[in-house]
């Protein structure tokens, strides 16, 4: 809780400094946050490298915001960031869609996982109840998986998350609820069922790295 | 799996992080861009820079200045009335605010018994002083008023007094384990500077003790000080009666010290 608060109070102190045009300020930043912005494009490109080229796509459009001046549409370093990276993920798909990738933001095609690289499998492959939920996560909603990731995985507040998607606090936990309820549902599911496709798939990466 | 385990094991997902290489080859990248290919200014934002700026933000926030200029407003305002009530007489329409000072200097020290006692002297003293410039004004309902108060407050200190003198000869009683006389028997007559006091140490009578005494100082209780300071305050005698009260203060205060 504590150090939630410093560091909240460290993001305010950052973002102001942003305000005028700060260059260490900006550096702060990018250390603090590009972990996290990071694994949120990893979420939804679901490609290491991918996720890499517009982790660093982010940070410098992120860069000319500030030197443009143009913060006040933003309220918090957070809602900067994470808003510029969202709107970077789909700039990429919608100068890819040619390429016949596969979008994770379509919510009528199924997620594949394609491209996971050593790192995040290793994570997974660690613990059965982690792979499950990594698979469930895989398979959600674009909508609920975004929300989802950034509320456990990134520990974005409901509040600083409806800056980001636009939405009011009230549809956010909504969001929440019915994303966990259905991560359970796809959990469970997996239990019952003998063997599901995105698991041998995630079984037969793991065999061959 | 309920909602709980589903939330401890997504956060397991933030162990997911950039290689740390192009983490490494990322921030050049970033820097030099930031930079511009220049060296970083030696002038950084120091704290004073990070005060200002929070300052500046918190007062772009709506609440934030709303409670500033409650909190201005609430403690200007009590503290202006603290300034004019310290020196507002009776009628005024800030005296009221005199009043509730006194009250909250009195329960700040509730504690402290002699503290309190040498306080409400203090204000006995402030009453006497209302009374003789109401006096000269001839005003009947205030004079009556402020004796009320001040022979009240003196009574205040009466009934503290004599509820300590009795309080300290039970503790002494309780002491001793015998019964015994509560004040000890002081033959004056002594010429020599010795006096002689009934202990009740045994069954077998009174053992009588001798100790050689420096000669009293005061002569007299607060009390008994309080009593004709009174006296002097109902024969319109102010600066006496004030000299009195002085006098019952310094006396409290010297038996406080020699605790």
């Amino acid at each position: 809780m504590t150090k939630s608060l410093v560091k909240q109070s460290s993001d305010r102190l950052l973002f102001l400094r942003l305000k005028i045009k700060d260059q260490a300020a900006f550096i702060q930043a990018y250390e603090a946050h590009q972990a996290d912005i990071y694994r949120f494009i990893y979420f939804k490109v679901n490609s290491e490298t991918e996720a890499q080229d517009l982790t660093s796509t982010v940070f410098l459009k992120v860069w000319s915001v500030v030197q443009a001046g143009k913060l006040k549409g933003y309220n918090t370093l957070k809602s900067l960031l994470y808003t510029v990276a969202r709107n970077t993920v789909i700039d990429f798909y919608r100068r890819n869609g040619q390429l016949d990738k596969v979008c994770l933001d379509d919510e009528d095609m199924a997620i594949d996982i394609v491209d996971s690289r050593p790192s995040a499998l290793e994570i997974v492959q660690q613990d059965s109840d982690l792979k499950m939920i990594y698979q469930a996560l895989a398979e959600l909603k674009p909508e609920y998986r975004e929300v989802i990731v950034m509320h456990f995985v990134n520990e974005l507040s409901v509040l600083e998350i409806a800056q980001v998607i636009a939405k009011t606090p009230g549809n956010v936990r909504v969001i929440i609820h019915r994303g966990l309820e259905a991560i359970r549902k796809l959990t469970n599911q997996e239990k019952l069922a003998p063997e599901p496709e995105s698991s041998q798939l995630l079984d037969k990466q793991l065999d061959n790295e | 799996m309920n909602d709980h385990f589903v939330a401890q094991q997504l956060k397991k997902l933030s162990q997911i992080t950039p290689n740390a290489d192009w983490v490494s080859q990322q921030r050049q990248v970033i820097k030099a861009q930031v930079y511009n290919g220049q060296q970083p200014s030696g002038v950084a934002f120091n704290h004073w820079t990070d005060l200002w700026l929070s300052f500046r933000y918190a007062f772009n926030q709506p609440g934030v200045v709303v409670s500033a200029i409650l909190a201005v407003v609430l403690l200007g305002g009590g503290t202006t009335s603290y300034l004019a009530g310290r020196t507002a007489q009776p009628g005024d329409s800030l005296y009221i605010a005199r009043q509730i000072n006194e009250r909250a200097q009195l329960l700040a020290v509730s504690f402290d018994r002699a503290e309190q006692n040498k306080l409400k002297l203090a204000i006995a003293s402030q009453r006497v002083t209302e009374m003789a410039a109401v006096d000269t004004l001839g005003n009947q309902q205030q004079a009556a008023n402020i004796s009320r108060e001040f022979k009240q407050t003196v009574s205040e200190v009466k009934d503290k007094l004599a509820q300590a003198a009795t309080k300290a000869a039970a503790v002494a009683v309780v002491q001793t384990g015998q019964v015994m006389e509560t004040t000890p028997i002081v033959n004056p007559t002594d010429a020599d500077g010795t006096f002689s006091v009934a202990t009740g140490k045994d069954k077998t009578g009174r053992l009588e003790v001798s100790q050689t005494v420096v000669a009293p100082v005061a002569t007299q209780t607060p009390s008994q000080i309080l009593e004709e300071a009174e006296q002097l305050f109902d024969q319109q005698q102010y600066s006496a009666t004030i000299d009195k009260l002085q006098a019952a203060s310094d006396l409290l205060d010297s038996v406080a010290n020699a605790k």
